[in-house]
């Protein structure tokens, strides 16, 4: 009854309100109705109508300015039975009514109408994918593009009598006397990625250490190479290594506590454990899993309480020989705003870097991840993509969508001029930003000499060497002819330019110095 | 929570902003066909264009339509503080206008960036619209740009001038501004030809031709608009 009162409501709310206050206020409240018994026998009973809001932030809005109004209309609506309103906040991550529910056996969710018990059954290493809680039966999502017409599952639900406390606090908000039953609320960890996997993994040179040393640590876990620090730029497949290796070690043995999550989801467990009192229990379930794998540890830089308490976590599995893998966008040393004691464990290990990918690598993850989606992509497509694109393996993922997603919109299959027309706008932004000024600009700035040093007549080699890895960058990343590449060098001629590019190319496979700062420019010029 | 009561939400005048009353351009089509479909086929959308190309007319409508989402037009939450992210990622689809004004603000990024990651994880689709493309934008954290890459990345261009005189034309209509079609060459001849711009002037003609119970003919627009 309550919740058809409520959709009712909802379409006066439309029509009264500004579609865009409507889609930014309203639309993201979540419902769970409740019907509330006084006292005994045959006395009667109250609906109470929960509103849930996303986060504080919605609901301090919604009760400054709507609440009057929807109390207003419920009880119109309601033709005088006043159900009670609360306003709640469902989740203030990492807490949620969701995670609440997570860890109980899906199967027993139909028909279930009261969630509340499934707390019985949490265990903090449980794991169950939140999203398969998504229009659970107790958080009611409806369909505002029917007004009038209840949401199916609300048809097989109607109102969920779920005994709430009778005040109308809020439970996450505030510290709790039963600190015990939070272990399933905590949202301990993130979910293992199942499509991650060594077979998917596309090894080339940037990445076949890093692939090996993950490959060790996945068949032998807590042995030499504990704790493992992969380590490099955004995009290069860190994050995919090391759910490989949670899904192999899971695979060898489905009972073990692996645990993957980011470093910002540990520092807000800790923080909300904090707020319940509840941080002996935060730091008993980490100190006790079998593997942690934790993503994008610069994270921690300059949160000092967050390492500390990660700097316990870490003495605890370490000393348990069990197994820590960590990320990072940077070597441990270099991280700026982290411990000195933390910099030192995490090179106890091994520490191995992952570099961008090169040409070929790109192309092959290119056609890889075309045939995961079922798409063929033909060699010389997928080494055009991947020479125009050669920052990180997200920008080639997103370029791949855009043009997969064209193909199918034009029913062709994929040519070097549909990827063109797809990649356009994109290609175009590019060369816009990758000027010859830009890449005299950036070497300059690199190798620290002047900007006029480009196109000086200077002749030593501390000048002349960066321009010629500027000259060999502006022939690489631009579609000017040499003669005009030379122009903007000085005014020097078209052979100047070709001199350059063969010394600099001779020079990447004698020297690995020239070889690092050509890639490091390379990378930093095309991101 | 330092929140003001008067949160500006512009074009209160025109409250339907769906598929059916958005015109499109010929090479917008593809666009609008991804985000027309039932279910979304990827969980990011980066939408880029020009002021008037009609970004937030587009996410809106794509909120519109689908149940358990919400629209947070950035340019009005700037200022009142990133909480407003927190725990959408239990929504089915966030979409997130003009997130250019929040790039480059740290704090904004750590919460935007943990929002793209546990959308990723419970499955929640994200549609993101911006002034510059991601490769413009100058993010603080790379780590957010190279997230804000891996999606589906699409420019939505400006109509032409058919185009946006049918789009005044339409936002006329629903809006019920009565206007004929020699009223509205005139304006569209006189006017600067931005869609904002347009749109604005429309506004106005309508409320002072209700103030003034006039209807909207060439002389009232003359008058009111000193063209």
């Amino acid at each position: 009854m309550i919740v058809a009162t409520w959709q009712k409501c909802i379409y006066c709310l439309k029509s009264e309100l500004p579609a865009q206050q409507f889609n930014t206020w309203i639309k993201p409240l979540k419902i769970i109705a409740e019907k509330k018994q006084h006292g005994t026998g045959n006395e009667k009973s109250k609906e109470v109508l929960h509103l849930l809001a996303p986060n504080k932030f919605v609901l301090e809005w919604i009760k400054d300015n709507f609440l009057d109004r929807i109390v207003e209309l419920m009880d119109e609506l309601s033709l005088g039975t006043s159900p009670g309103i609360n306003l709640e906040v469902t989740s203030n991550s990492p807490f949620s009514l969701e995670e609440a529910i997570s860890t109980a056996d899906l199967s027993n969710l139909q028909g279930l109408d009261n969630p509340s018990q499934l707390e019985q059954n949490e265990s903090p290493s449980a794991s169950t994918n939140i999203n398969d809680f998504k229009g659970f039966n107790g958080l009611e999502t409806l369909d505002y593009s029917e007004p009038l017409a209840l949401h199916h599952s609300l048809n097989k639900t109607n109102e969920i009598q779920r005994p709430l406390s009778s005040d109308n606090t809020d439970k996450h908000s505030q510290p709790s006397a039963s600190n015990n039953k939070l272990g399933g609320r905590l949202r301990y960890k993130g979910e293992l990625n199942k499509n991650y996997t060594f077979n998917n993994f596309i090894e080339g040179k940037s990445n076949q250490l890093a692939r090996a040393a993950a490959a060790q640590v996945a068949d032998n876990p807590g042995g030499a190479y504990n704790p493992l620090f992969i380590y490099g730029g955004v995009g290069l497949g860190k994050t995919h290594l090391m759910h490989s290796i949670g899904n192999h070690l899971l695979k060898q043995n489905p009972n073990a506590n692996v645990v993957y999550l980011h470093s910002q989801t540990f520092v807000g467990s800790m923080v909300s454990a904090l707020q319940l009192n509840a941080i002996n229990e935060f730091k008993r379930y980490y100190h006790s899993v079998d593997a942690l794998l934790i993503d994008d540890i610069q994270f921690f830089a300059n949160k000092e309480r967050s390492q500390e308490e990660f700097f316990h976590t870490f003495n605890a599995i370490f000393e348990g020989g069990r197994q820590i893998i960590m990320t990072c966008d940077k070597y441990h040393s270099e991280i700026n705003g982290l411990e000195d004691r933390l910099k030192s464990r995490f090179g106890w290990g091994l520490s191995v870097a992952v570099e961008p990918p090169e040409l070929e690598t790109r192309a092959a993850i290119l056609i890889s991840k075309a045939n995961r989606e079922n798409v063929f992509l033909p060699n010389q497509e997928a080494m055009f993509m991947a020479q125009k694109l050669r920052s990180n393996v997200r920008e080639l993922e997103g370029a791949l969508k855009k043009v997969i997603a064209h193909a199918r919109f034009t029913g062709s299959e994929i040519s070097i001029p549909l990827i063109k027309e797809a990649l356009k706008d994109l290609l175009a932004i590019q060369n816009k930003l990758i000027s010859v000024d830009n890449i005299q600009r950036t070497v300059a700035e690199y190798y620290k000499i002047k900007m006029t040093d480009m196109i000086s007549k200077r002749r030593n080699r501390s000048i002349a060497r960066p321009r010629q890895i500027a000259m060999c960058l502006s022939k690489e990343l631009t579609n000017h002819s040499l003669p005009e590449i030379g122009t903007m060098y000085g005014d020097r001629d078209h052979t100047t330019v070709m001199h350059a590019c063969r010394t600099i190319n001779e020079l990447k496979k004698s020297s690995t110095d020239i070889y690092e700062d050509y890639q490091n420019l390379l990378r930093s010029l095309s991101s | 929570m330092p929140l003001s009561n008067q949160l500006p939400f512009d074009f209160v005048l025109y409250n339907e902003f769906n598929f059916e009353n958005f015109v499109v351009a010929e090479n917008n089509q593809e666009l609008i066909d991804l985000l027309q479909a039932a279910q979304l086929a990827e969980n990011f959308y980066f939408i880029w264009g020009e002021a008037g190309s009609g970004k937030s007319h587009l996410i809106q409508a794509s909120c519109a339509k689908h149940p358990n989402s919400a629209y947070l037009p950035l340019q009005v939450f700037v200022e009142e503080g990133e909480s407003i992210l927190d725990g959408l990622e239990q929504l089915d689809l966030i979409c997130i206008d003009d997130v250019h004004l929040v790039i480059s603000k740290s704090i904004w990024e750590e919460k935007l960036f943990a929002l793209f990651n546990a959308c990723q994880l419970n499955a929640t689709s994200m549609l993101v619209s911006s002034g510059l493309t991601p490769l413009e934008l100058n993010f603080s954290l790379p780590d957010l740009k190279s997230r804000f890459s891996s999606g589906v990345t699409y420019q939505l261009h400006e109509l032409d001038d058919i185009g946006k005189i049918a789009a005044l034309k339409k936002r006329a209509q629903t809006a019920g501004v009565p206007l004929e079609d020699e009223v509205l060459s005139y304006i569209y001849l006189r006017s600067e030809r931005s869609m904002s711009k347009l749109f604005s002037v429309l506004e106005q003609l309508d409320k002072l031709s209700l103030a003034q119970k006039r209807r909207i003919t060439i002389p009232f627009v003359k008058t009111i608009m000193s063209w």
